[in-house]
């Protein structure tokens, strides 16, 4: 027993020191680590993938490019101000080009109810199908799209359907690994790209940040954990409103996906038919005036019109943030939609004005106009004139 | 007993003693992808940077690469891991697989003195070189490493540059350059490591185990995605563009494979520009589609679970299917959703 003991120890000696004095190098643990990582990679995708479903568009144009104006047609004076002085025109924020392939969504509640990017919705496609894992073929309905937050809402005729399960955000931790699932590239099953949490609570507490490529190829599939539990919707973002702004951080290691307590805030209206635009204050900001905001004109009616607020005044602070030009304000508010509260403070004279202000669509407001604003109108629309104890 | 735990001890010790100099896991795929790329240094104008990768694929110096300007240089130069520079001939280029294949040869330079000074000599048993691996055996979220020289950020005889990402998903190459179509139209592997930058196409693309799974492909614009693509030619593939190369006879009868769609009754709406939805405007009398129950103004939106957006997508699809095939077909007709199975028939 002892010798045959004596021997094993010889033999594994020989056979450690093969191992390590060969040439090719050694399958040591931190292999076999990556290997089970790659097993657990596998496991999670395999848990969530009945749950994503392939959405294809049919018919709709690529959008018009950010920026460009369609070109006027035969123009007469009829008294309407000229197109400057109507500046809230919403641009898409990239001049990308939108995906011509399928995109991806998750299967939100076993109703038929399909949550996925707004992003794979901005050609304003004829035809929308989805086609689950199983096989199966829908015509879906667009019900709703949060173009703030970037996500959309489908719904086809299904009972019964498989849920994911989601991670609560309190469980997410910054440096766990991340797993994305698409289906931009076609193929039979969803394309996969790994990555981390980078940080939590960006975009104004609306999205997680991963660094798994998101793309085009995943926009509006799932970001999920080791344990195929649902982290977010993935979605384009970038700290600028537009529908596509983010999209050129495609691939770059900057990705977010919203997660679960925003989505479901935002689920219920969306089922509703409510859509989340783009909110704006209907102001236009002097880009002359040097480390200010201030306002050259306010359109009638707007949110702030109704408040007194006229041309020369400045907007010193919009959500707590300090703002020194236009970019801030942006900034500032580009993730608060169309009938969401802000809360500003402008100065006039040295003194300091708080309000809360309800950001209106582009399509409620009217011309910009430099003349005195009228006195307070409680039947104006936007007249919230609700002064913040401010000292 | 104590015997055997100490044994257990030791060994233990000795992996860790192995592990503590080579942490990672990857380090056995980094090793086999450094010593098989080679680096190619060649013609620079427009599009192309003028360097590139390669990967060894025969002891007696054959190299396989993609198809790109660099190779229409006077004087191409090849340089393997250990720092040798070599010439190259071009064998072989697959103008429709955008791949070319190399022989290297030695390369005659010039000293100060202007003398001609003999290049290195290549011969059997030279070079490590990659057997072609399985790259079907991939799955999604399989680790992948990628090697190369992107940026030619090696010199002499460093390690070309290697990165570490995950296999995506096995697609259909739709791409363009530029504005031009690419013509590779065959499958590829998507990755999640970017090698979508100047000199990393043409290295290689392996597993964890270090099996050769593919080359790493042009750079190129997905049509579906409008996205720069990371992706790789699958080996298998390439293994088969390298063996019709050496084998003319072969090649020829390849060449003589003509792809045609088979027969299915289905006239689709056709306005001179092709991108248009997939309307269908007739169906011929006694014809597969016809029996299948596809009508007049039904819009295809999908064939054997292929979505197909535009009618050139669906000449695609139909181009790869044979004749006998049952495919299913999914069209909207009045809002709604109809499958139909269609057995497509010999072309006339």
């Amino acid at each position: 027993m002892h010798s045959r003991g004596g021997l094993i120890v010889c033999l594994t000696l020989v056979a450690a020191w093969v191992e390590i004095a060969a040439a090719s190098p050694v399958r040591d643990e931190a292999f076999e680590i990556a290997r089970m990582r790659q097993t657990l990679f596998h496991e999670a995708v395999d848990r969530v993938v009945p749950c994503v479903v392939r959405i294809d568009t049919i018919g709709g144009a690529q959008p018009r490019v950010a920026g460009e104006v369609a070109p006027p047609e035969e123009e007469e004076d009829d008294g309407s101000p000229p197109p400057d002085l109507t500046p809230f025109r919403d641009d898409l924020g990239s001049k990308f080009l939108v995906a011509d392939g399928p995109t991806a969504g998750l299967i939100f509640d076993a109703d038929g109810w399909i949550l996925t990017s707004s992003f794979n919705f901005v050609r304003e496609p004829a035809h929308i199908t989805v086609h689950l894992t199983d096989g199966r073929d829908y015509v879906a309905e667009l019900v709703a799209r949060d173009r703030v937050r970037k996500l959309a809402l489908l719904k086809i005729d299904a009972t019964g359907l498989e849920t994911p399960e989601w991670v609560p955000r309190a469980e997410i931790k910054v440096g766990q690994r991340t797993i994305a699932l698409g289906r931009g590239f076609g193929g039979d099953t969803p394309a996969v790209t790994v990555g981390i949490v980078s940080a939590l609570n960006r975009m104004a507490g609306n999205a997680i940040q991963t660094d798994a490529k998101l793309s085009p190829a995943n926009y509006g599939g799932p970001l999920i954990d080791l344990r195929g539990r649902i982290l977010g919707i993935c979605v384009p973002m970038a700290q600028r409103p537009g529908e596509l702004a983010g999209v050129e951080f495609y691939d770059a290691g900057i990705g977010f996906a919203v997660p679960f307590e925003r989505v479901t805030e935002i689920v219920a209206d969306l089922k509703e038919g409510i859509s989340f635009d783009r909110g704006w204050l209907g102001v236009s900001i002097n880009t002359r005036a040097r480390n200010e905001c201030q306002i050259r004109a306010v359109a009638d009616p707007s949110p702030v019109r109704g408040l007194g607020i006229r041309r020369g005044d400045v907007i010193a602070q919009a959500n707590g943030r300090e703002l020194r030009n236009i970019q801030n304000l942006r900034q500032a508010i580009y993730m608060v939609p169309a009938g969401e509260v802000v809360q500003i403070i402008i100065r006039r004279d040295d003194l300091e004005y708080g309000y809360e202000v309800v950001l209106a669509r582009n399509t409620e407001l009217g011309a910009l106009v430099n003349n005195e604003p009228p006195p307070i109108d409680p039947d104006k629309p936007f007249t919230v004139p609700k002064k913040l104890p401010w000292k | 007993m104590v015997g055997r735990r100490l044994a257990r001890l030791i060994s233990v010790a000795c992996v860790a003693l192995a592990s503590s100099a080579r942490a990672g896991g990857f380090d056995p795929a980094i090793e086999a992808v450094s010593e098989r790329v080679v680096r190619l240094f060649g013609l620079k104008a427009g599009l192309s940077a003028g360097y590139g990768s390669g990967v060894l694929v025969s002891d007696d110096g054959l190299v396989v690469t993609v198809i790109s300007l660099l190779l229409d240089a006077e004087r191409l130069r090849v340089v393997t891991p250990d720092g040798t520079t070599y010439g190259a001939d071009i064998l072989a280029r697959d103008r429709e697989k955008q791949l070319a294949l190399l022989r290297l040869k030695p390369l005659s330079q010039y000293d100060r003195r202007g003398r001609r000074v003999q290049g290195a000599a290549v011969g059997a048993g030279q070079f490590k070189y990659f057997e072609p691996g399985d790259s079907r055996a991939l799955h999604p979220g399989d680790w992948v490493i990628a090697g190369g020289n992107p940026f030619k950020v090696a010199q002499g005889d460093e390690r070309i540059s290697t990165s570490v990402g995950v296999f995506s998903t096995r697609t259909e190459l739709d791409a363009r350059r530029k504005t031009r179509e690419f013509p590779f139209r065959g499958e590829i592997l998507i990755i999640d490591t970017v090698t979508s930058t100047p000199g990393s196409p043409g290295g290689a693309l392996v597993n964890l185990d270090g099996a050769w799974v593919g080359l790493i492909g042009r750079l190129v614009v997905s049509n579906r995605t409008h996205t720069n693509l990371n992706y790789a030619v699958p080996v298998e593939t390439v293994d088969a563009f390298v063996r019709s190369a050496l084998d003319p006879d072969g090649s020829a009868q390849a060449a003589a494979d003509v792809i045609a769609e088979p027969f299915h009754g289905i006239k689709l709406f056709e306005l001179g520009y092709q991108k248009k939805l997939v309307y269908v405007d007739g169906v011929k009398r006694r014809s597969p589609a016809r029996r299948a129950g596809v009508k007049k103004d039904d819009l295809i939106v999908s064939i054997g679970g292929k979505s197909v957006s535009d009618i050139v997508s669906f000449k695609e699809v139909m181009r790869r299917r044979s004749p006998g095939d049952k495919v299913k077909l999914v069209v909207i007709r009045d809002e709604e959703i109809k499958t139909m199975t269609i057995e497509l028939e010999e072309a006339e």
